[in-house]
């Protein structure tokens, strides 16, 4: 029952987001494709990158990192912004937080497209490979639904976690290989990556789109992925009566 | 059926203040408890057919009674047991986005209240019609008034059809005839065997449609008043009750 209104919150906000703009979800491809032509003068052509295809290397990175970030972003608020739902109604709260995932994951399928049309303009064949994408984006939901719940919930209590998301975000993303390649990391660091579960995740999607080979350990990564969705199902199982009441 | 049995609620005032990380690593630990009872020891029956009124001032926890109903909120003491579904409204029309047309908040606000989509498509009509709003349904609510965009969250509410209705002065709406379509409609809830839960200021109101009228001291007791047959009843009982707490 509760689907109904997950998807009507999702249907919401993609309303909203597009209403009065002439060129509608458009906005939204333009955004990562001047991201990507920017990063992609400063670190291919003036730093000249030793990745190779980089141009594709950065749109098969940067892309899933820009709904990655997002939703920590806005998941992180999911339910400080609405507190008068969550005062008012009663509804599994963790809604909140999936259709505030769900709604970035429309804009990021979309985006998705680029990187299929950027695939045939730079002669990246299509191969089987490809159906990785599959558990690349399962993996990354997870990842998202656990550390946006937790974050959601920490938010509620500590209006301090949406500040230091902020930051942390942006820190993450130069600790993540989306703009350098693996190769630029000295061999003695590479082990260190599979502590950083975005690094596995952004290393499937690369392997999908370019073979770029597996350089993570995938039980550490995947062990601490499940740490943080076991730390999110346990603390919203004690916590998610007390959201309406410390809000 | 409602059956309230020696429901208590406190809220520590203490707690809310620390809200920052930095306070709450400051803060000293035997900071002075603020404790706030607004429930005492509430016991109460609702029992199919009954259309039970909640009157009391400002502050005397009446809404804090309907969300503990709810399960918006959790007792701190006691406990609460509901047969049937339950809708609460507790604010009419949360969720409204003055961006979506009066039709698009609908749908939203009926899945808020638990009414699957499909059966909102079903409804719409009777929407349409209780609510009088006619071509505006698929306006945005920006160009409604606030007595439109009240009929049209009420008539959302009456096309839910749960067993159980708690409601907290949803009556200050609309013109008189909305007013009185209203009421009906309540009568008719009540007729059809469900339980409703009802807080208001209008004492006028409450003496005419309720079957029975409790008030809800400041100390957070219930007290069932005696039959009030007009608005002076139970303001004299009110002042009774006030006088011999005095004595």
């Amino acid at each position: 029952m509760y689907t109904d209104l997950l998807f009507n919150l999702v249907r919401r906000e993609l309303k909203l987001k597009y209403k009065g703009t002439v060129l509608g979800f458009f906005w939204s491809l333009l955004n990562p494709l001047l991201t990507l032509v920017t990063y992609g003068w400063v670190f291919g052509v003036l730093l000249k990158s030793s990745v190779p295809h980089y141009t594709m290397y950065l749109m098969a990175s940067l892309i899933p990192w820009n709904f990655f970030s997002v939703t920590l972003t806005s998941s992180v608020r999911a339910y400080t912004d609405n507190s008068t739902l969550i005062t008012k109604a009663r509804f599994p709260r963790v809604i909140l937080v999936y259709s505030t995932i769900l709604f970035n994951g429309v804009v990021f399928a979309m985006t998705l497209l680029v990187v299929m049309v950027g695939m045939y303009v730079f002669h990246i064949p299509y191969t089987l490979r490809l159906l990785m994408l599959i558990p690349a984006i399962a993996v990354q939901l997870i990842l998202s639904i656990g550390l946006g719940g937790i974050l959601a919930a920490m938010n509620v209590r500590f209006h301090d976690t949406g500040h230091l998301v902020d930051i942390l975000v942006m820190l993450w993303f130069w600790l993540t290989p989306v703009v350098y390649g693996w190769q630029s990391i000295p061999t003695k660091y590479v082990w260190l990556m599979s502590f950083n579960p975005f690094s596995f995740v952004v290393n499937l999607y690369q392997y999908a789109v370019l073979g770029q080979g597996l350089m993570v350990n995938t039980y550490i990564s995947m062990g601490i992925i499940v740490i943080i969705v076991l730390i999110f199902a346990l603390t919203y199982r004690r916590y998610a009566s007390k959201i309406a009441e410390w809000i | 059926m409602i059956e309230i049995h020696g429901v208590s609620k406190e809220f520590d005032l203490s707690k809310d203040r620390r809200i920052s990380l930095k306070e709450w690593f400051v803060a000293p630990d035997h900071e002075e408890k603020r404790i706030l009872r607004v429930l005492d020891n509430i016991s109460l029956q609702v029992n199919p057919g009954e259309l039970i009124g909640v009157v009391g001032e400002n502050g005397a926890g009446k809404s804090t009674l309907l969300k503990v109903i709810a399960g918006i909120l959790t007792p701190t003491e006691g406990h609460i047991e509901t047969s049937g579904t339950v809708a609460s409204i507790l604010e009419v029309g949360i969720g409204f986005h003055g961006e979506l047309t009066g039709r698009e908040n609908a749908f939203v606000y009926g899945s808020l209240l638990g009414v699957p989509r499909s059966v909102m498509k079903r409804r719409m009509g009777h929407i349409e019609e209780f609510s009088g709003i006619g071509q505006f349904l698929d306006v945005p609510l920006r160009k409604y008034s606030t007595g439109m965009q009240m009929r049209l969250a009420f008539s959302v509410v009456l096309s839910v059809d749960p067993d159980i209705f708690l409601l907290d002065e949803v009556f200050a709406v609309g013109d008189q005839d909305f007013q009185e379509k209203s009421r009906n409609a309540l009568t008719d809830l009540v007729k059809r065997g469900k339980s409703i839960l009802l807080v208001t200021h209008d004492f006028a109101l409450a003496s005419s449609i309720c079957t029975r009228v409790f008030y809800l001291t400041k100390a957070g007791h219930i007290i069932e008043l005696n039959r009030p047959r007009n608005a002076e009843e139970i303001s004299s009982q009110i002042l009774g009750i006030h006088s011999r707490q005095l004595a």
